[in-house]
């Protein structure tokens, strides 16, 4: 028995060392808002200059804008195929720009799943939103952005597995992980 | 795009081993003990550079995993190009240093403070923040280092250890903070909030008459946040990110009861944050009628500051905390009530604070980016300050001018706007305050003090430099005796330089090119210059008045429309082309913004009057401006009363055309297309 304790000992340690030499990788997926295979209206997409790869997509605005809180006119949308290259845990961004009280949110749907929503109360001033933690395997999924409420703009959404990375600035469109 | 997470190398190579059990231990052994042996000194000459190079701002974290305590030295590079050009902080138990490396040059910079020991087997928070402007370096929640340069940019961030290894580096960008919440959602929505203690409830109806009767929607703001303390101690939530800093948390506060209520900034815990706490004017406690400073470390509270004075149930007041560079200050009502100094944790999130089971209303809350500069020279700072002309050095808690002639120290960033700025002046030379400092030009508030030998001797100036040339752009008397003590003020806000003495407004001067750049103190003359308590403030922008939007539907709501329109802020005129007059008295300093749409389409005019009367149309100041069809050219003319002030043609290319008329100080202007056209003194 003793002579198999030195060399586990040995190879324990052997493997604790390479494992501390190993490199832990952050997957970050960027897309950028006229990265989409599909949109539908009323989501449209708008030429800006400034903002990353110089598009957003929007719901434009209804006149009179919303009036009541009875749900969105349409299904407007626009859908996005992105590679997964490691199976993880992802959390959601998005860069977002809000009317107001009453445009400021999405539905977001991941492949077949059941729809969640984005939102928050910062107006007028483009910022990213944290959006759902989402499970997915490596591989294609599908993402769609859809009309919760008129008003609501979005230039670029980010996947990332790190809980802590937060983005606060146009992130670099990672093309190797959009599936056109 | 791949993050790759680094650490410090370890030079391990693992050949395929052959013979026996022993000998690839002791191979093994002899390895591991050669690359244990090698890393620390590798670590020190060569440091492990991070692949990601992400333009500043930005924040370095990690881990600092502590192995030996009495030997950790850490050190980390940033705007590294090569050993010979690179910001490096150093850390030992002993000592914390920030230099700047430059020409293979070591100046060390900021101010800094040793760690102590080490614990061993701990592992401590390590944050490296880089801006613009400052270096701050944060471990285990404590500001060891703040240093303020831009002398290098670019290059990459690196590091290395002994003693110590360096866990989970991540390169987090910074940007803009600027987060508002009206809590306008359902109760159940989604939120930005984290409940970290007591109950917390976005509440769709406020508790006032509307609500009793539910008419939510004839509300001017149904909404807020709602929180209640429990037995087990106050009410926190929180919001932003860890690594926000150098913000103002602004929130709308209301108690039901007399209970303490407060604003948290740099929250790290439960047990770590900076309190702005405000007791009620009615509590029975022992700590009423108090606004507070509070630092909460490790569930121990020391009061940093108190001012007296306390909130009153059931009203509304406009609360604020700003922190920044270790700044503390508390306003109610925008009237600052309180102000404290601490380097305290350095960064965190900003929360919402109450006590006691009545409950607190919070409400229209923003955080936005704060910026202060607040020097005693109380410890030296060596970098933030730098000599532009003449001698200068920090001594006895004053920054001190030599030499005869223009002197010229300058600080802080090429792109600060709209600020001002005030110093304590010990007088002997001439001084002053610099503004709007660039890299060829720069504007002065100077006083010619008595005895110093200028020729503005007994006046007050503001003049502009030009590459090397001086303008005296306006000047007034001013008498300042000499070895006397006064407190200095200048104001730059949109072109407009602003001096003051001792409180009192002297003279203004109006010059487009007064917008932007650093802040500086000015010596002339003989006799050296101390200056104390220096501190810069930006300006906030102008609030626009405006109509709110809501509420205009004036046909289903028929009783608001006179006081709710956007047409009911302003007096009707009485026959077709009079003017229309606003409702309103307007003091101050004042800016209408207006477009002009299609020019060239049809003969026509506008006027605009400031500071008039309503019905007397030649009252106060009148910008005309004409248009004549199928022509690009505006001609503007400024008239007071019936004096004709000038008259400009000004070929736009815009349409529609903006248009600005604006009281400045003693100034108007007035600017067409983005060009100013008139610059008046009156």
């Amino acid at each position: 028995m003793r002579r198999f304790i030195v060399p586990a000992v040995a190879v324990t340690f052997l493997m604790l060392l390479m494992a501390g030499s190993a490199s832990a990788a952050v997957v970050k997926i960027v897309v950028e808002a006229g990265d989409y295979f599909a949109i539908s209206p009323s989501m449209v997409k708008v030429t800006a200059p400034y903002l990353g790869n110089n598009d957003y997509i929007h719901i434009p605005l209804r006149r009179p804008h919303a009036t009541t809180e009875t749900g969105p006119a349409d299904t407007g949308n626009a859908r996005y195929k992105i590679n997964v290259p490691v199976a993880g845990t992802y959390r959601m961004w998005l860069r977002t720009w809000w009317y107001d009280a009453c445009g400021n949110s999405f539905f977001i749907i991941v492949d077949d799943k059941p729809s969640v929503y984005v939102e928050d109360a910062t107006y007028q001033s483009w910022h990213w939103v944290k959006g759902p933690s989402l499970t997915l395997t490596a591989g294609t999924h599908t993402i769609r952005i859809q009309n919760r409420e008129d008003g609501a703009r979005m230039d670029q959404f980010m996947l990332i597995n790190s809980t802590q990375y937060v983005p606060t600035r146009i992130e670099t469109r990672t093309s190797q992980y959009i599936v056109k | 795009m791949m993050i790759r997470m680094q650490r410090v190398p370890t030079p391990l190579c693992v050949p395929g081993i052959r013979g026996s059990s022993a000998a690839f231990a002791a191979a093994l052994i002899i390895l591991s003990a050669a690359a244990l042996a090698r890393t620390p000194a590798e670590a020190q000459n060569e440091p492990t550079m991070l692949e990601e190079v992400i333009e500043p701002p930005y924040a370095l974290t990690a881990g600092l995993h502590i192995t030996d305590p009495a030997s950790v030295h850490l050190r980390i590079v940033l705007d590294y190009t090569d050993p010979g050009s690179t910001y490096a902080i150093t850390c030992t138990p002993g000592e914390t240093i920030v230099e700047r490396i430059a020409g293979g040059t070591a100046t060390r910079i900021g101010r800094s403070r040793a760690f102590g020991a080490f614990e061993a087997d701990s592992t401590l928070e390590l944050t490296v923040r880089r801006d613009a402007w400052r270096i701050v370096f944060i471990l285990d929640r404590q500001v060891l280092a703040e240093a303020w340069d831009s002398g290098l940019s670019g290059g990459a961030v690196g590091y290395s250890a002994t003693g110590a290894e360096v866990t989970d580096p991540m390169m987090q960008p910074l940007g803009e903070i600027y987060m508002t919440d009206d809590f306008m959602r359902g109760e159940t929505d989604v939120s930005t909030w984290e409940s970290i203690s007591g109950t917390w409830q976005t509440q769709s109806l406020r508790v006032d008459e509307q609500s009793d009767r539910m008419e939510a929607d004839k509300s001017a703001n149904a909404f807020s946040f709602w929180g209640k303390a429990d037995e087990a101690g106050p009410a926190v939530a929180s919001t932003g990110y860890w690594f926000w800093n150098n913000y103002q948390l602004t929130s709308a506060v209301r108690a039901a009861d007399a209970d303490p209520l407060g604003l948290i900034a740099y929250f790290q815990d439960p047990e770590n944050y900076i309190l702005a706490r405000w007791t009620s004017a009615l509590s029975p406690d022992p700590d009423a009628n108090l606004l507070q400073l509070i630092a909460v470390r490790n569930g121990q509270r020391s009061v940093l500051g108190e001012s007296p004075g306390g909130h009153l149930p059931g009203q509304w007041y406009r609360f604020q905390l700003r922190v920044c560079d270790g700044v503390m200050q508390c306003l109610v009502d925008d009237e600052p009530r309180l102000v404290a100094q601490a380097t305290l944790f350095g960064q965190g999130q900003p929360g919402l604070y109450c006590e006691g089971t009545g409950g607190v209303f919070f409400d229209s809350v923003a955080v936005e980016d704060w910026e202060v500069l607040s020097d005693d020279f109380s410890q030296p700072e060596p970098g933030k300050w730098v000599t532009r002309s003449g001698d200068w050095k920090q001594d006895g808690g004053r920054m001190l001018s030599g030499g005869t002639g223009s002197c010229l120290a300058v600080t802080g960033l090429d792109g600060w706007h709209d600020y001002w700025v005030s110093a304590d002046v010990d007088c002997t030379g001439a001084a002053g305050i610099a503004l709007c400092v660039g890299d060829s030009s720069w504007y002065a508030l100077r006083f010619g003090t008595r005895g110093s030998g200028v020729a503005y001797e007994g006046q007050a100036q503001i003049v502009r430099v030009s590459a090397g040339d001086m303008q005296v752009l306006s000047t007034a008397p001013a008498h300042i005796a000499a070895g006397s003590r006064h407190q200095f003020r200048a104001s730059a806000n949109e072109g407009l330089i602003t001096g003051y003495l001792d409180g009192k407004r002297v003279l203004d001067a109006y010059d487009p090119g007064a917008r932007t750049g650093r802040i500086g103190l000015f010596a002339d003359g003989k006799g050296s210059v101390g200056f104390d308590n220096v501190y810069l403030a930006m300006i906030p922008p102008k609030r626009i008045a405006r109509v709110t939007k809501e509420f205009t539907e004036g046909e289903e709501h028929f009783e608001m429309q006179e006081w709710a329109s956007t047409r009911a802020p302003w007096l009707q005129p009485t026959e077709e082309g009079g003017a229309f007059w606003t409702k309103g008295d307007y003091f101050g300093d004042k800016t209408i913004e207006f477009e002009v749409p299609g020019v060239g389409a049809a003969d026509g005019s506008v006027r605009l009057t400031l500071e008039g009367q309503p019905g007397e149309e030649t009252s106060g100041i009148t910008l005309v401006l004409s248009t004549v069809k199928g022509s690009k050219t505006l001609t503007a003319t400024l008239v007071a009363g019936s004096e004709q002030l000038g008259e400009q043609a000004v070929e736009v290319t815009s349409d529609p055309v903006p248009v600005r008329f604006e009281r400045k100080g003693t100034w108007v202007v007035a600017s067409v297309d983005g060009n100013v056209v008139f610059n008046v003194k009156r």
